[in-house]
């Protein structure tokens, strides 16, 4: 077995040790994800609001 | 500390340029712990390799109990003083936390079918640590079900330092009941009995878990805080839009 194999078979425990690893990555990945997309997105809104509310308040832009 | 934090133009300040830089520092961290944990660390003379499950297993134990012992201080800090940043501190702990534990409690399970031969035992370190699971869902839960924030934020506050006794009975769980659960080998007080090559791959796994922790909270707090903000400018503007309905008839 090469050494690279032998090392992925982790002692016979391959499925443990992957697995805990696994899903690890997949619920952080996940987290970290969900949590710069909102980020993103509630940035966004932000910055949209704030720039209408900015050209409304200038002269002659609607409101007095 | 407190009042100087609680300005959220100052937490701004500084979250803008701490966030960045935590989302950075938990990467470099992970990039060293991971090759060690995996790769340069010896397998265990008992456990073989299974004990590379540790380096996952036990940061997001402890990273929980941090989570939670935040959200309980944060808490306390609105209950008392009615910062607003301190309760936005305990809701983006939350759901951090919520993963953290429900991992702590997947890796034990994967960790202890082989080595135990059962993937869970009702066991005082495995249930309080369920508990803790549950006690995240709980808020999740109520922050979500009480419409009015105020009476959220208050009632969430109550749960949360409320459910601060049960950190001390996690971690000494394991001396107070006889349990399938090994004791403390890092964190005891005459020193960590495990070897330094296992030692130093899992403070640097944790090290690496708490920056990203740190700047997972940051980035919600940051979101909760410009969410506030969008719906204050959306209020403003539905009354803009009311007057000169008005107006015009």
């Amino acid at each position: 077995m090469s050494a690279v194999a032998d090392w992925a078979a982790m002692g016979g425990y391959a499925g443990w040790v992957w697995g805990a690893w696994g899903v690890t990555t997949l619920c952080v990945g996940a987290l970290a994800l969900l949590t710069l997309r909102s980020s993103a997105r509630a940035r966004a809104r932000l910055a949209a609001l704030e720039a209408e509310a900015a050209l409304t308040q200038r002269p002659g832009g609607g409101a007095s | 500390m407190w009042s100087y934090l609680a300005n959220p133009e100052r937490f701004e300040r500084l979250a803008r340029t701490l966030t960045p830089v935590m989302w950075a520092l938990a990467g470099v961290l992970f990039l060293v712990g991971i090759p060690w944990a995996l790769v340069l660390s010896p397998p265990d003379y008992q456990q073989s390799d299974t004990v590379r499950i540790m380096y996952v297993h036990v940061p997001a134990a402890w990273l929980a109990m941090a989570a939670y012992a935040g959200m309980g201080a944060a808490s306390f800090v609105y209950f008392v003083w009615r910062h607003n940043l301190a309760d936005l501190a305990a809701r983006a702990l939350a759901p951090v936390g919520a993963v953290f534990a429900f991992l702590c409690l997947a890796t034990g399970a994967i960790w202890g079918r082989p080595m135990w031969g059962a993937w869970w035992v009702w066991d005082a370190r495995l249930t309080s640590m369920l508990v803790l699971f549950l006690l995240f869902l709980g808020y999740i839960a109520l922050r979500a079900a009480v419409e009015d924030e105020r009476l959220a934020a208050r009632m969430g506050s109550i749960l949360a330092m409320a459910g601060l006794i049960n950190l001390p009975i996690i971690k000494f769980s394991v001396d107070w009941w006889n349990t399938l659960h090994q004791p403390a080998s890092v964190l005891r007080f005459d020193g960590p009995t495990i070897h330094a090559s296992q030692l130093w791959p899992l403070l640097v796994m944790a090290l690496a878990f708490t920056a990203l922790l740190t700047a997972l909270v940051l980035t919600s707090m940051r979101t909760l805080i410009a969410q506030r903000r969008a719906d204050a400018l959306m209020r403003r503007r539905e009354q803009r839009l009311e007057a000169e309905e008005l107006a015009r008839s």
